[in-house]
């Protein structure tokens, strides 16, 4: 679910010193690198800690993840719905199987308990606290995991690794020309301030996007996250699942035929 | 002897981010070599090995990360301290700042792996059989404040006209453009430690970011990296030496990225 704020920009701000506030992701045919401590925490002049125990927390819940037999996965994250995780791991002699893991307990709450310690503020850690296990590692785990076909499965491999090498910014053209198309539709831009974001994985890349548009590459990644999660639950979805990877083959192919 | 001069070259902090930075692709006859920055590594991507260690330089090095910093580099050496340099803006006035602890900050980690034994001594050639580094770790922590809030920072600011503060940024945006990770033809390195340089820049328009630990000698990130470096130097220094070497490693970084400069990254 995505709640969305329009916001009409004044024409000199953007005309003179295009000031618009461009997030680290976009509407670019790519993913974006993710963000990390070491960028730039300009309006909080706190370091970002909230978010890193936050990842903390997810990385702990979900160390499954993490196993040396995962070969891609995608996090989906969203304010109201929580994170979860799906992907492929394959075994010592070639089977791969589709997981899903989805968080029952907001893992967020971790986090603030930390910031309300912090900030000394005793009442609210412990009424944090009282909402969630003593450990993150005691969080309980909703799990789906199941065979999928060599075939099939390679192909996401295939489609998650490209997407991931061509995880990239966006140029300043790009974004000067976005900032253009605002001003042609007299500088309304949608803020969003709910989403849901995207993070893909595979050999070491990482890459996000959030609330893709429409069509795009990113767009039909996550599409396919989603179908994985889906198909992993019920195997009546494997044709959605096929049919979501057909369509970003396709929507790739003339760029791999570069 | 210290813990982490001990140590260290048992344990490579930073080889599993070298590693999944897809550094180990098969290098082909006609390679290039990887002249490119890499995307950052997150918590949850796996890649982020070490978050308490990254928390502490971003404490450390907060004041590089207010607003008015146009631009960054954290440098990570393997067994000298961590610094800092940045170029500040405030009211069309550039400042260039560097922090450096005294200390250096990975003492923590390896001391807290050493202690709970995910370090050990070899003694002779038994590579089996390692012991606790006791000794070490007492020297260690006699040598260490308790808290790494308590430890000395060495801070240098000094003014830079705007001009060469400008391309000092134009510089840094036009290699941080390029980031991306290691693309198919492009030769394979094995980093397995060494030197990792964190880079940053803002031009209002949006934030960049960019690591390597690796930079082929002549290429754009060493010349990006030897205009960081110059800039640490000029402020340390503060005198016609100091500035005439800014100017040439500027000058450099200027030549190497001239023919990609405005360009969208290559695929």
């Amino acid at each position: 679910m995505t709640f969305a704020k329009h916001i009409r920009l004044l024409p000199s701000l953007v005309a003179g010193a295009l000031l618009i506030a461009v997030p680290a992701w976009g509407d670019g045919d790519h993913l974006y690198p993710e963000t990390t401590l070491f960028m730039a925490a300009h309006l909080d002049r706190k370091p970002p800690r909230l978010d890193a125990d936050y990842d903390i927390a997810v990385a702990t819940v979900f160390r499954d993840v993490f196993a040396d037999d995962t070969v891609l996965y995608a996090d989906v994250d969203n304010p109201l719905g929580g994170i979860r995780f799906v992907g492929l791991k394959k075994n010592k002699e070639d089977a791969w199987r589709l997981f899903s893991l989805r968080e029952k307990i907001r893992l967020l709450r971790y986090a603030e308990i930390a910031e309300a310690e912090r900030d000394g503020d005793v009442q609210r850690a412990r009424d944090y606290s009282a909402e969630v296990p003593p450990k993150p590692e005691d969080v309980p785990v909703e799990r789906c995991e199941r065979p999928l076909d060599t075939v099939m499965a390679q192909r996401i491999a295939t489609l998650w690794d490209t997407m991931l090498r061509g995880t990239r910014n966006s140029t300043r053209e790009e974004v000067l020309a976005e900032n253009k198309k605002i001003m042609a539709n007299g500088g309304l831009v949608t803020v969003l301030v709910d989403g849901t974001a995207y993070h893909f994985y595979t050999g070491g890349m990482e890459g996000q996007t959030y609330n893709p548009a429409k069509g795009t590459a990113p767009d039909l990644l996550s599409k396919i996250a989603d179908a994985m999660s889906d198909a992993c639950a019920d195997s009546k979805s494997l044709p959605t699942l096929r049919a979501r990877v057909t369509a970003l083959e396709k929507h790739l192919a003339p760029e791999s035929a570069k | 002897m210290t813990l982490t001069e001990h140590i260290q070259p048992l344990l490579d902090k930073r080889l599993p981010a070298a590693l999944v930075a897809g550094m180990l692709i098969a290098s082909g006859a006609s390679a290039r070599e990887v002249d490119h920055l890499l995307p950052e590594n997150s918590i949850i991507g796996g890649s982020f090995d070490i978050p308490e260690y990254d928390n502490k330089l971003r404490v450390v090095f907060d004041e590089a990360y207010a607003g008015g910093v146009k631009l960054r580099m954290v440098d990570l050496p393997s067994f000298e301290t961590e610094s800092v340099t940045a170029l500040k803006e405030d009211k069309g006035a550039y400042r260039i700042l560097t922090l450096e602890p005294e200390k250096q900050l990975w003492t923590y980690e390896a001391l807290a792996m050493a202690k709970a034994g995910q370090i050990k001594k070899v003694a002779g050639n038994d590579f089996e059989h390692g012991v606790r580094p006791d000794k070490e770790i007492a020297e260690t922590e006699a040598a260490l404040p308790a808290d790494f809030h308590d430890v000395k920072i060495k801070r240098c600011e000094i003014a830079i006209d705007e001009a060469r503060a400008e391309r000092l940024i134009a510089g840094w945006k036009a290699v941080l453009l390029e980031t991306k990770y290691t693309q198919p033809g492009e030769e394979g390195v094995i980093v397995t430690d060494g030197v990792q340089d964190h880079f940053y820049v803002s031009d209002g328009l949006s934030d960049l970011a960019g690591w390597t630990a690796y930079a082929p000698e002549g290429g754009k990130v060493a010349a990006l990296d030897g205009a960081a470096v110059a800039m640490f130097d000029y402020c340390a220094k503060h005198n016609a030496a100091a500035l005439k070497k800014l100017d040439s490693t500027l000058a450099d970084l200027e030549t190497r990225i001239a023919p990609a400069a405005g360009k969208a990254p290559s695929k």
